[in-house]
Parts: C-alpha cells; structure tokens; sequence
C-alpha cells in the first residue's frame, strides 16, 4: 500500500495547490507531502534491502533493490528541491500573481507524480508511459518565464524527447513480439531479464537500440543532446535541479534495467554503449570549454556524467555496474546540489552569464561557498561522493583490461575537471563589478545544507543498508 | 494470435491495401504545403489505422482489437484533429506555404529513401514472424514512424512537426498492434490518453508560441546558441 501512497501524495498535493487559497497553502503542502513521500520510500527501501521484493500488484506494481534506490533517490532530490522552490519561487514571483504560484506548484507535483511512477511500475509499457509523461507533465514548467526564448526551449524539449518516446515505444511493442514467441506471460522488467536467453535475438537487439536511441535523446546522448543545454538554460532552477537529478535517473532506471536482456541477446551491445558514452563525455567536456551561462555550464556537466554512466554499464561487469548505480545517486544529488547553488548565485547577481557573475565570495559568502563546493563535488574532487564513484569506474575499467576506453575517459574527465574549475574560481574569486547586498530566501540556503549532507557523506561512508541495495541493484543489471 | 496464419488470403490482401494507402498519407504529410491539409491526411492516416485493426478483428474474432480500433477512432480520428483546431490560431490555417529545409522533390526522394530503409531493416526480423499481417505492417508502420522524423527535422514551423509527432506515433501503432496485439487493454488506453496528451501539451504551447512571438516558426532558435 506504501506504493500506492507515494503516488496518491503528490497528486492529492497537486489537487490542494490548486484551489485559490492562501500563496503558502501550496507550498506548504507540497514540502508536507514530500516529506511524507520521503519518508515512505525509505519504509520500502528498509523493506527491500532485508532481500524481500515490495509486491503491490505481481508484475505490475513492485519494487526491487534497483527500484527502491531509485525511488528513494528521486523522493529525496524532489524534497530538496520542494523546500527550495518555496523560498525561490516566492522571491522570483512577484506578491501580486498568486496564479501563476499555483500554478508551478500544481505542475511541480505532477511532474513529481510522473516521475516516481517510473520505479513504481514494474510493467514495462506502462514503466514506458510514466517516463513519457514525465516530459508532458514538465513541459509547463520549462516554459515557465513565457519569454520567447523559454517557449522555444520547452518546444524543443516536447517534440524531441516525445519522438524519442515514440521511437522507445516501437522497441517496447518488439520486445512485447519476442517475449510473447518465446511464451514469457509476463511483461515486467524481471519477468524479461530472466527470460532473455529464450527470446529472439534479432528482435530483442532491433527493440533495445530503438530505445536506447528513443530514451537516449531524454537523457542528452550525444548526437541527441541539443535539446538539453537549451532546455535546463531556459527552465526555472528548481526544475533544472529536478529534471537533471530526478528526471534523468528515472530514464536511466528504465534503459539499464533493459541493459542485460539486450547484453544476452547480443554481447556486442556493451560496445555500442561505451560508444555512445565516451563519445556523450568527449563532445560535452569540448561545449564545457565554450560555456558562458552557468545554468548551460551545469547542463553540460549533466551530458557527460550521463555518458559516463552509458560507459561504465557498457562495460559488462559487475564492479563497474556497482561503479554506474553509485555514479548515478552521486550525480543526481551534486547536480541537484549544483543547480540550487547556481539559484541562490543568480539570485544573488541578478545574472545567469558567466562574465556578470564575479566575486561573489564577497557579496554573498553563502552563495559562493555553496557555489565553491557544488564545483568541486561535480568535478569529482576527494572526499565527495562523485569521486568515489568515477575511481570505482576507473578501477572496474582497469580490471577488465579496458585501457584505451578508461585513458580516454580520463582525459575527458580532467577537461571537465579544468572548465569547471576555472568557471567556477573566477565566480566565485574574481573582482566583483559591483557588489549588491541580497538576502536569500532561508528555505533555499536550507535545501542546500540538506543536499549536502548525503553528497558528502556518500563520499566517506557507505550505510550497510544502502551498500546492500546496492549489490542487490548490480545483481539486477548482471541479469540475477 | 496463432489463428493467423489460417486466415483467407481475402484479409491479408485487404490488410495490406490499407497498408499501402496508409504509407502514401504519410508520404503526403511530407509534402503537404498546407497546415488544413495537414491536418486531413492525418485524419485519413488515423482512419485506415483504424480500419486495418478492425480488418486484423475480423478474422480472428478478437474484441480486444475491436476495441483497440474503436479507441484509435475515438481518439486519432475525432478528438485530436479537434483539439488541433481549437488551440492553434485561425491565421496558422490560412497560411499557404509551409517553410521547409528542402524543396518538395527533395524531400519525396529521401522519403522514398526512408521507406526502402525500413523495408531493409525490418527484413531480417520477418523470419521470425508467426502472423502474415506482419510482413506487411511491420515495415509499414516503421516507415511512417521514420517518416514522421524526418519531417520533425526538416520543417521549421510548430503545427507540421506536431503533425509529425502524431504521424510517427500512427505508425508505431499499426507495426505495434501487428505484432503485439495481445498488449493489455489498459496499457493501450494509457497510450491513447498519452498521445492525446501529446496533442494538448504542443496545441498549447503551439498557441502560447504564437501569442508570444506573432509566429510559429520554432527552427531559428539563435538566441539559444554558445557565444
């Protein structure tokens, strides 16, 4: 019932922050029922990790390992970024227009909604139409300013990724063909990974590189990227911290739990997957080097770890899934750390160009020193948890005698490491222009404190419980 | 679907008609100059959709693909050209030309192109086909989806790409039900309320794009470039 619960919340926190009602109504609400979700999702999670599966419905809704440290991932970011947006969305929204608060904070719910769906729904069609909601349902969001340039931005992020989804949708239907030839009943993603040896290796291959194509454009593959940067400059930032942190995992959670039916169908595919992912991390490490706008910066940044990802998966072994599965809480929780960081910087400047934004150690010591930190962590500095995570993927790399692949993707990662730094060194250390006087709103420096806390101590310290999930989930990728 | 491949020849060649009728309003969608033409070839795109799952019904007596055909009526052929007209703007229709990157002749020629492509990738898979309606939806469909793409990327105007989108999730559906007609019931009404999503979300923006701007064109982006 937990399951059923974590959806009904956000959709009742939707329905309350819609009604005309005092402006904190909706806000207030909505960090409730997040915190409530929150807390949920740990229950399964605690459940999960003594080896049970959460079953709602068989085959239709459940979770796993993989599924609970998804869920719990995205609750967490949507929290964050919930308590947040009260502070920011209240300075950004001026007192006048409590329409348009109600209305981000019905869209922020349902695209929460959306998103927490993917992990719930182990039928793989509808896994398929949650992650196809999850761009329907933000598309508002991106397009919030109403400028022209947000408009084109959330244009470009509605028909690309919807295309993509129909072109994921076509792998769905013919993976559908081959697991019903080979008489599994089942449609669910554990139903498919046992039964892969038996189904058509022609059609399995053809469906998983629809959707790694299809799904690829929804989390930035590289050549299907061009959407992303335009989409994160233009969206307000807490849907950037939302859509890079929560939206991008739950994509991921859906085209890795495919990864070993279409690996034992055809062993080659883990090739295509290091391909693609080296060649993600290489060109968003080049447009690092030419970013002007912090929020692009950051995109960029979100491009490359997603390559990273691809990559490590590609490699085909259990450590290096390890390595992938911890990369992707990492990235989630820095990234989202990353962009409220970059929120408070811009509301601090009043810019989002890299050349305006100077000195702002000096202006605001919180907003530089989260900027400071969030910098480091992404860059993969010891002791955060983005180091760890790319050390096991270089080690996994090293053991399985990929030495081309791994020096490439070093050199990569130290290209990221230099266009990060300097950007972020002459923001936060450079001469301020001039030096304004802004006080931050308390929720958002909270959310902060709040993200840091696990983005740090994941770099030192691993829960046995988590550790256990997290076996458990790199079982799921080796196939059980 | 095991009776299939029992059926009379009668249904097959009928089905594949369709088929073939069902390319061409693709390959129309390409070159339509027109936004209400547009429009039309998708509603007679949707209807021989519908009118090829009613065919693949009859034979094997399934209600699960009677209803299936009655949904994509419901849903492609009636209520999305409606949502089109109310929320795109009344001068988007009394345009005449539709901007595209190539010329028409062009862009039929790599249509064509398209449409042998996806004969050739489908190819190898037909082996494994256990139902003779596959063999002619399967490629099919993946042509109108490959189709729909291409014209997402060479028009630069909002209402054809939407077009496009809808064209190519046609397609998707008349390989798909082909070949996993047995899908259940509630996934196919999910799906039918997600595409009908997809008609709101872009009719919508397609109206706030043009209230904003003054136009529709979306492919001139420069504001949103490095530098």
């Amino acid at each position: 019932m937990d399951l059923i619960w974590i959806l009904l919340l956000p959709l009742l926190a939707a329905f309350i922050s819609a009604l005309p009602l005092r402006r904190w109504i909706g806000p207030l609400t909505t960090v409730i029922s997040s915190v409530a979700g929150f807390v949920l999702s740990i229950r399964v999670a605690l459940f999960v990790s003594q080896d049970h599966s959460y079953t709602f419905i068989h085959a239709w809704v459940s979770c796993d390992a993989f599924s609970a440290i998804t869920l719990v991932l995205i609750s967490f970011i949507s929290l964050m970024v919930a308590i947040f947006s009260w502070g920011y969305m209240g300075h950004v929204i001026p007192a006048d227009s409590p329409k348009k608060s109600r209305l981000y904070f019905v869209g922020y719910n349902l695209s929460v909604l959306s998103i927490l769906a993917v992990p719930i729904v182990s039928q793989m069609a509808m896994a398929w139409i949650a992650v196809a909601l999850t761009t329907l349902l933000s598309a508002f969001l991106v397009s919030f300013d109403s400028t022209p340039q947000a408009l084109e931005a959330a244009w470009k992020y509605v028909v690309l990724t919807s295309l993509g989804a129909v072109m994921a949708l076509f792998g769905v239907f013919l993976l559908y063909w081959a697991a019903n030839s080979a008489g599994i009943s089942e449609f669910s993603f554990e139903a498919l990974a046992k039964g892969a040896p038996s189904m058509s290796p022609a059609v399995t291959t053809t469906a998983f590189l629809f959707i790694l194509v299809g799904l690829g454009t929804k989390i930035g593959l590289v050549p299907l990227h061009t959407w992303l940067p335009d989409t994160y400059g233009e969206a307000p930032i807490g849907i950037c911290a939302l859509l890079s942190g929560a939206e991008a995992s739950a994509v991921l959670y859906f085209m890795l739990r495919l990864v070993p039916v279409a690996l034992s169908a055809n062993y080659d595919m883990g090739s295509w997957l290091v391909f693609f992912g080296l060649l993600s991390a290489g060109v968003a490490v080049l447009l690092l080097l030419q970013a002007r706008d912090i929020k692009r910066m950051f995109a960029f940044s979100t491009i490359e770890h997603m390559g990273i990802i691809m990559l490590a998966v590609g490699l085909g072994h259990t450590e290096a899934d390890f390595g992938a599965l911890y990369q992707i809480i990492a990235h989630a929780l820095t990234k989202s750390f990353c962009f409220l960081a970059a929120g408070l910087v811009v509301m601090n400047t009043g810019s989002r160009k890299l050349d305006d934004i100077r000195g702002v150690i000096r202006s605001s010591p919180v907003a530089g020193a989260a900027l400071l930190v969030g910098g480091l962590a992404i860059s993969g500095i010891p002791p955060f948890a983005v180091f760890t995570g790319e050390l096991s993927i270089v080690k996994a790399g090293l053991s399985t005698q990929h030495y081309l692949v791994i020096a490439l993707l070093a050199v990569f990662m130290a290209v990221g490491f230099y266009a990060v730094m300097t950007r972020v060194n002459r923001m936060v250390f450079g001469d301020p222009k001039t030096v304004t006087e802004t006080k931050l709103p308390a929720s958002a420096v909270l959310s902060l404190i709040l993200t840091a806390v696990p983005m740090v101590a994941l770099g030192l310290y691993l829960p046995s419980h988590l550790e256990h999930l997290l076996q458990g989930s790199a079982r799921v990728l080796g196939g059980y | 679907m095991e009776t299939l491949n029992q059926v009379a020849p009668v249904w097959i060649h009928i089905n594949t008609l369709l088929g073939g009728l069902f390319l061409l309003s693709a390959i129309a969608l390409v070159a339509a100059r027109q936004i209400l033409a547009g429009i039309r070839f998708f509603v007679l795109q949707s209807t021989l959709l519908a009118g090829s799952l009613f065919v693949l019904a009859i034979p094997t007596t399934s209600y699960h693909l009677i209803i299936t055909g009655s949904l994509v009526l419901v849903s492609r052929v009636l209520l999305i050209p409606w949502i089109l007209r109310k929320t795109l703007h009344k001068s988007v229709f009394t345009r005449r030309e539709i901007i595209q990157s190539f010329n028409i002749p062009t862009s039929l020629f790599f249509a064509l192109v398209l449409v042998l492509l996806s004969y050739f990738v489908t190819n190898p898979l037909l082996s494994e086909a256990n139902g003779v309606f596959i063999v002619s939806s399967l490629p099919t469909g993946l042509a109108a989806l490959l189709l729909g793409a291409y014209t997402i990327s060479v028009r630069r105007e909002a209402a054809p790409e939407l077009l496009g989108i809808l064209s190519a999730e046609n397609g998707v559906y008349f390989a798909g039900i082909a070949i996993a007609g047995t899908m259940p019931i509630i996934v196919e009404i999910a799906a039918t309320l997600d595409v009908v999503m997809v008609a709101v979300v872009l009719g919508l923006l397609t109206r706030r794009i043009h209230k904003n701007t003054g136009t529709t064109s979306v492919g001139n982006l420069t504001s949103l470039r490095e530098g």
